[in-house]
């Protein structure tokens, strides 16, 4: 298993929180973060703000006119 | 233009009623989320509407073609960014292309560790988080430029996989994570701002003027 360190860590963080990275690449990190704190907390900050963004920026809904005139569109002579 | 097909010029007097109840579930199931990545790409009520109108069109009109059991979200995701890249060549506003700011290593976590404002305070991290809480994410992730608002809108938002936003968006997985990087570096830079104008408006402001630590 190869050592990573901080700077790398940080080119491959994304696709950890992602959801994208191996089963080596994940093994690789988390023994990074056990022996790492600060990277660790990093990781978790990025997860959490991804979190808080989710939460602010999520949630809208289609005005009720929209959701009328597509049923509309439906029937209509292209 | 590829050819058209018959059918796609008068769906209505082919597709049967069943196909009708289809494509209305998938209307219901995904307008909502449609709605939400159109706002954040348009900025705006109007030009939201307008592509969605436009992508429930041209889902409507291909909707023979789509095979059921596929994946409905990428393939109505698909249609909705074709759909806003053909809103703003018609109107020709074309969205900023030119990706000017140099963002290229911005970190919040960064930021929030080097600030003694915040390191006074306790907790640097829990100080920006509740400040970024506090502020006005959609009209700071509106302010990311083109094309990384997208792909941040539909990783971050829409929680796609890479792979899915390369077929959405017609590029290359390795582009997709190269705007992804600078998008969430432009958007984080952007939250940092807010957080710095909080720092200066809000009363309980860490080392603000009360000088008075709290119990």
């Amino acid at each position: 298993m190869s050592e990573i360190d901080c700077r790398e860590l940080l080119d491959r963080l994304w696709a950890y929180l992602d959801g994208e990275a191996d089963e080596a690449l994940c093994s690789d990190l988390q023994t990074h973060f056990s022996k790492c704190l600060p990277c660790a907390q990093h990781a978790e900050f990025e997860r959490r703000l991804r979190e808080v963004i989710q939460m602010k920026c999520r949630g809208e809904r289609a005005p009720q006119t929209l959701r009328l005139g597509l049923v509309y569109l439906l029937d209509r002579p292209s | 233009m590829g050819a058209a097909v018959v059918s796609t010029e008068h769906p209505h007097l082919l597709v049967s009623q069943e196909d009708r109840a289809r494509f209305e579930a998938l209307v219901n199931e995904h307008l909502d989320s449609l709605y939400g990545s159109a706002l954040r790409l348009t900025r705006n009520r109007a030009g939201a509407e307008d592509v969605v109108q436009d992508t429930f069109l041209k889902a409507w009109r291909s909707f023979h073609t789509f095979q059921t059991g596929t994946n409905a979200r990428a393939w109505l995701y698909k249609i909705l960014m074709n759909a806003y890249i053909d809103s703003y060549r018609k109107t020709s506003r074309e969205p900023e292309l030119v990706d000017h700011e140099d963002v290229g290593d911005f970190y919040l976590y960064a930021k929030a560790q080097e600030s003694q404002e915040y390191r006074r305070a306790g907790d640097p991290e829990e100080i920006l988080l509740s400040k970024i809480m506090d502020a006005d994410v959609k009209s700071a992730l509106e302010q990311v430029p083109e094309p990384f608002r997208a792909a941040v809108i539909l990783a971050d938002l829409e929680e796609f996989s890479y792979r899915e936003i390369a077929e959405i968006l017609d590029i290359p997985i390795g582009t997709v994570m190269s705007r992804l990087y600078r998008g969430r570096r432009h958007l984080q830079r952007l939250l940092w701002d807010y957080a710095k104008r909080a720092g200066y408006t809000n009363g309980d402001s860490p080392g603000g003027s009360t000088g008075v630590a709290p119990p």
